[in-house]
């Protein structure tokens, strides 16, 4: 059984080579390799097995004819592997939903060869209701250019965990898209360190003059926003109709707890973060052992209650 | 002799002869017409069956038909289900594809193999521009939609029966559109809360109303239960201000105040959800109408105070 995802990667190579090569006769054997992703060696093993692949009565007609010797590779009478394989729905999907995706990006050419391609793609699956909708938030645009262009941009920036906002210049490396939301990843001049930055958090965005490249060690980051190792470790309890908080926060650890309640650990840079937390979850979380330094749920709660003209009890 | 056989030679062997035949053909006959199977009779059927089950992975749309006796069952692969028709792609267009593939980290790699087919090169690495990471349920959903088949899943809430009308990707989740076939109303599933497998039925089994919502509607469709729904109207002040009209998208209506803060109104049922919206952005958004959802604010903070004094 171990040998069967190696038979199937090679099944699915040879399925793809041997239609690929019937329409480009005389096709130089390290072009192919290259394509393919492969070693010329390994394209000649491939070829070896091809010329085993026969249909009853198996007379020497009946086999796939293959000519490699010297530099080229010519195949003929592949009759039943000439045309390509059918995309499977999983292939189909994923080729529509990279499509769709790039398509829905703000600023890209809906009439361009993607948007063509797309149609016929579609087409050929039967048009299946397939929709990607990505946000746009208010200063993507000028982000998105500033990254392609190479320039340095001033931003206002709202740190939500610490309710501050902070003007900056950002050097935007890359601008993605992930877990539902815009993330500029930038060398930031103010805290002279590479930083993620949240689009929708930018409140205002202006493009300098300045050109930046990017360092050549530059990596993008694995995660838009992993907690660092050096904020400290919070547990907290949730309720199972709050299980939403592990999948949108960046958590060390769950375990399941009795009542099907849930036990969390997380690095909390921010005592604010987790009072946000405990304000919207009420009863559904609970703080485990010491809470952060200067954690106070109670005087979070009566600053907002004086704004609903409440008193507290 | 069946180890002078390399498996790769013998299923392809099966496939060509899966394809040639014009009539459904046992496994007896299969079996024995191809080189490399094990003389034993148990030996022979468990390695038919893991080919089998390995033409079905790799996307070979495998036929299983009755045979003439009533019986036994025999096996094909039609060619104008198996082959790709014609795509017609020009080379801008297939490097387009190949760009989209490069650009979105879907997190499987089903975008190469189908680049593969297309006859695109094998894209280099590149930073993606995208990350919309695909789940196990969605190539049967997927199916299901292009086939129109009643799907049956396992839901966190309950087991499901749905008439699929749409997938739609929104805020980077995959969503199911489609209709609730017990409670007769249309619903989304988000499908990575699918658990186990997705089993369709027979195809063309409905048609998708004319005029069907095929939008998952996640922004504001946690703030519909089904209930009657009232105007909520929101101020947002100006850190919060982009947060929030963004995750609410075009489903709200937003007018911009001369202080720079915004009131956003919108449509909801389930009031305890847009609380839970409002306290997120703290002391930065307010909730304004209805009452009931000041009084649920209200209530909500008490309650955490009585509890904290406790």
């Amino acid at each position: 059984m171990t040998a069967r995802p190696m038979a199937e990667h090679e099944i699915q190579r040879i399925l793809a080579l041997v239609p690929w090569l019937v329409a480009h006769p005389g096709a130089l054997k390290s072009d192919v390799a290259e394509r393919f992703g492969i070693s010329t060696k390994q394209l000649e093993r491939d070829l070896d097995l091809v010329l085993m692949i026969g249909v009853p009565p198996y007379s020497p007609a009946d086999y796939i004819d293959v000519d490699a010797e010297g530099e080229t590779v010519t195949i003929r009478m592949a009759d039943s592997f000439r045309r390509p394989l059918r995309l499977s729905h999983h292939e189909g999907l994923a080729l529509l939903a990279a499509a769709r995706t790039l398509l829905a990006v703000p600023g890209s050419d809906t009439a361009g060869p993607l948007a063509t391609a797309t149609d016929k793609l579609a087409a050929a699956l039967g048009d299946p209701d397939i929709s990607v909708v990505l946000e746009a938030p208010a200063h993507l645009s000028v982000l998105r250019d500033c990254a392609a262009r190479g320039l340095s941009v001033a931003i206002d920036y709202w740190t939500q965990s610490r309710d501050e906002v902070t003007t900056r210049t950002i050097d935007p490396y890359v601008v993605y898209f992930a877990l539902g939301e815009w993330y500029a990843d930038a060398y930031c001049h103010r805290a002279a360190e590479q930083r993620t930055f949240r689009i929708d958090r930018v409140l205002a965005a202006t493009p300098t003059t300045q050109h930046f490249d990017v360092p050549d060690d530059w990596a993008p980051r694995a995660e838009p926003y992993a907690g660092r190792d050096t904020d400290p470790l919070v547990e907290i309890e949730l309720a199972a109709s709050a299980r939403w908080v592990c999948e949108h926060y960046p958590v060390e650890s769950v375990d399941d707890a009795p009542d099907g309640r849930l036990r969390v650990t997380l690095r909390v840079s921010e005592a604010s973060f987790l009072e946000g937390l405990a304000i919207r979850l009420g009863p559904q979380m609970r703080v485990v052992g010491a809470p952060p330094e200067g954690f106070s749920v109670k005087r979070v709660a009566r600053a907002l209650l004086g704004r609903y003209g409440a008193t507290s009890p | 002799m069946s180890a002078g056989v390399p498996k790769t030679e013998r299923v392809l062997n099966l496939l060509a002869l899966l394809l040639e035949t014009s009539r459904p053909l046992s496994r007896a006959e299969l079996t024995s017409e191809i080189s490399g199977y094990p003389s034993s009779e148990t030996a022979c059927r468990r390695s038919f069956e893991r080919d089998k089950e390995l033409l079905r992975t790799l996307g070979v749309p495998l036929r299983t038909e009755t045979l003439a006796d009533g019986v036994e069952a025999g096996y094909r692969v039609l060619p104008r289900e198996y082959f790709l028709p014609d795509l017609d792609l020009d080379p801008d267009e297939t490097a387009a594809l190949t760009v989209a593939v490069g650009g979105v980290a879907l997190g499987t790699a089903a975008g190469s193999g189908a680049l593969l087919k297309i006859g695109a090169l094998a894209s280099g690495a590149s930073v993606p521009i995208a990350a919309l990471p695909m789940v196990p349920a969605l190539e049967r959903l997927f199916a299901a939609v292009r086939r129109r088949c009643v799907v049956s899943f396992q839901y966190p809430s309950g087991a499901k029966t749905v008439e699929p009308w749409a997938i739609t990707s929104e805020r980077g989740r995959w969503y199911l559109v489609g209709r609730d076939v017990e409670r007769n109303e249309r619903r989304t599933f988000r499908a990575d809360r699918i658990v186990g497998d997705v089993s369709l039925g027979p195809d063309a089994a409905f048609d998708v109303p004319p005029d069907a919502d095929r939008s998952a509607r996640v922004a504001t469709a946690p703030f519909d239960n089904g209930g009657a729904s009232q105007t909520v109207r929101l101020r947002v002040a100006p850190p919060a201000a982009t947060t929030a009209t963004t995750r609410l998208g075009d489903d709200a209506d937003v007018t911009p105040q001369a202080d720079g803060s915004v009131i956003c109104e919108f449509e909801a049922s389930n009031i305890d959800a847009v609380r839970s919206f409002v306290l997120e952005f703290g002391d930065h958004a307010e909730a304004l109408e209805p009452q009931e959802l000041r009084d649920s604010i209200v209530t909500w903070l008490r309650q955490i105070l009585d509890s904290e004094c406790a």
